[in-house]
């Protein structure tokens, strides 16, 4: 074994004890969608993880067999409703996965090119180690699935009483789950995560490939990594960014107003009236817009100043309680077939892009 | 390729890590994040950098990284200190490494260093003080030299600290003017009536406690190295009160913040340099 295969376990193991066994191994909220999302993104995770080398195939693999059942269950949870295979970008070159009962299986090839005489890149296996950490901070964080869930899959009266802390449970009684404390920690916990997920992979975009220490190597290899850097940094943030957010459900605009709503309306339980105040409310507001607009709702035109006036004024859009639900059922599947479901899947995408 | 270590988690300690090398190792460096962050939102800019700059500060090639991780907003400091004490316990015996798949060398780490930001610097000092306390109720009724010398043995009192704008002498988490992203203004909001902001007040009963006992403490065993910091304050820092304890001299960085004041970059390496001992 050379020292990158022996790096590639590590990674592996690590990936295996920070995200897929403390995923799987964890009881969650029946129904919360959020949760069996984090789970979903396991698979995502794990095939960026192998494409660009960081993780070991075989590795990753056996621990799909080993971990089969919750993560199976999750994405087959999620397909129920639409909500898996998650769409990635077109330039990101997605592998099939296969869903069988059992287990879980990532397709070979399609990794992105790198000349054979060169390390696998550091800077995106740093990128995604650091992607990796900041997920596992987010993977098991109750607040989170508990906001997420509430926000962005519940319909627009579930929510209101959600976030009024009103909501009544199956037998019409004040229910003392999903807690209005929890549900606004979570919005602070996603707003840092999108935070600090948004600067590690702006900076892989902004900075230069680093130099090898390796003095020995060609000019012409020292290029062909730079090249190589500038090729694949984009379409794997794009990627990274997809996965990460598909959950939010920000590509549907009623959710996205959910976000600026209730933003607002937690910064207005603050209002000093101040110059200070006005500028910071302002800033927030750009920061949200600009953390919003990434993954697939970076294809989203945004009304800004509806969006403003929803900010500001604490205006609830007219919302539509079906328009959440059957946006379960509206979204297009690209790239990736499923195994039980192949054909059709493949004939669905190929009328697609024909019409487009 | 320029990268060493690779993380492992620290069971039993939320969502703590470590990050350690194949190499020897001769110390343990212990981060411990502020109100509301988070081990790798806090310090991730150490994990690539330490890295990097390797050659410009080989310190850190013999160094390992731990992350502790806990509730920030809503659990007590003084509990949250207790389980700084016992994880890092944990990372001193090496007790954390029997669960570890691939087990790296085993250590025996010559030197402890506590480094903190913002209320993680209050957790640190909190820690030395509840040693020196348990140390000093041990030895009540035993010769002063005994107590002197258990007091230079204990590994945590020996430690360096490594404090980042700390939030020692109390915050303005009421003030607006500081929170310059709308995370930490939202964040803001919403904790507002938490339990630890007010903890964190300049009139806690939990801070002037703190104090008084160290500076106590540091007038009695001014050998005793834990008792002793020397801070890094950024200018402007809206959110902290920017003091120390009596006799500790204060370092500045201009054009820093709060936030920050502990993440080194290109530009900015003065964290890398600070850490060390």
């Amino acid at each position: 074994m050379n020292r990158v295969e022996r790096e590639q376990i590590r990674n592996s193991e690590f990936f295996e004890s920070a995200i897929v066994e403390r995923s799987a191994g964890r009881g969650i909220w029946e129904g919360n969608l959020s949760a069996e999302f984090s789970r979903a993104e396991i698979v995502y995770w794990a095939m960026v993880g192998v494409q660009i080398e960081y993780l070991n195939r075989d590795y990753v693999r056996e621990l799909f067999t080993q971990y089969s059942g919750p993560i199976v269950s999750a994405c087959q949870i999620l397909k129920e409703r639409g909500q898996f295979p998650f769409p990635l970008p077109q330039d990101w070159p997605a592998l099939p996965i296969e869903l069988f009962e059992g287990g879980i299986s990532i397709g070979n090839d399609a990794s992105p090119d790198r000349p054979k005489e060169t390390d696998p890149q550091p800077d995106l296996w740093n990128t995604f180690q650091h992607l990796m950490l900041l997920s596992s901070e987010n993977l098991l964080d109750d607040e989170t699935h508990d906001f997420v869930h509430s926000i962005s899959w519940t319909e627009a009266s579930q929510w209101n009483a959600l976030r009024e802390g009103s909501h009544l449970d199956q037998y019409s009684v004040p229910s003392s789950s999903y807690s209005v404390e929890s549900i606004q920690l979570g919005f602070a916990q996603v707003t840092r995560h999108w935070k600090d997920e948004s600067l590690l992979l702006e900076e892989l975009l902004q900075r230069k490939p680093r130099r090898s220490r390796d003095s020995s190597k060609s000019r012409k290899l020292r290029r062909q990594a730079r090249e190589l850097h500038w090729a694949t940094a984009g379409p794997f943030s794009n990627a990274c960014m997809y996965i990460s957010r598909h959950r939010y459900n920000l590509s549907n605009r009623e959710i996205v107003e959910r976000y600026f709503s209730y933003a607002g309306s937690l910064l207005q339980q603050t209002k000093d009236g101040s110059a200070g105040w006005l500028d910071l409310r302002r800033e927030a507001f750009d920061d949200l817009r600009n953390l919003v607009s990434r993954g697939e709702a970076s294809a989203l035109t945004l009304d800004i100043p509806r969006l403003w006036a929803v900010f500001v004024q604490n205006e609830v859009p007219v919302q539509s309680d079906l328009a959440v639900q059957s946006l379960f059922e509206s979204q297009a599947h690209r790239r990736i077939i499923l195994a039980d479901s192949e054909e059709s899947e493949k004939d669905k995408d190929e009328e697609q892009e024909e019409h487009s | 390729m320029n990268r060493r270590r690779v993380p492992a988690f620290i069971p039993g300690y939320d969502k703590s890590y470590a990050l350690v090398s194949d190499d020897n190792a001769l110390r343990a460096v212990v981060f411990v994040h502020g109100f509301g962050g988070s081990p790798t939102g806090t310090w991730r800019d150490f994990h690539s950098l330490v890295e990097e700059y390797s050659s410009v500060f080989p310190w850190w090639r013999t160094s390992d990284l731990f992350f502790f991780s806990y509730d920030s907003i809503r659990t007590p400091i003084r509990f949250n200190s207790t389980r700084l004490a016992q994880f890092v316990d944990e990372v001193w015996s090496g007790q954390w490494t029997q669960q570890l798949k691939s087990k790296p060398k085993k250590r025996t780490y010559k030197d402890l260093i506590l480094a903190g930001h913002s209320e993680g610097c209050v957790l640190i000092r909190r820690l030395v003080l509840d040693r020196f306390e348990e140390i000093s109720n041990n030895h009540a009724r035993k010769p002063r030299a005994k107590l002197l010398s258990a007091l230079r043995a204990d590994y945590i009192l020996r430690s360096y600290l490594r404090l980042f704008a700390p939030a020692c002498c109390g915050t303005n988490l009421s003030s607006w003017i500081g929170f310059i992203t709308s995370y930490s203004f939202l964040l803001s909001a919403i904790t507002a009536s938490s339990l630890v902001r007010n903890e964190l007040r300049p009139d806690s009963t939990v801070l002037s406690t703190l104090k008084v006992g160290t500076e106590k403490a540091h007038a009695q065993y001014p050998g005793v190295e834990a008792f002793y910091a020397e801070p890094l304050f950024g200018v402007p820092d809206q959110i902290v009160v920017s003091e120390s304890y009596q006799g500790e001299k204060i370092h500045w960085e201009r054009g820093c913040d709060h936030f920050a004041i502990c993440k080194p970059k290109y530009v900015y390496t003065r964290p890398l340099d600070f850490v060390k001992i």
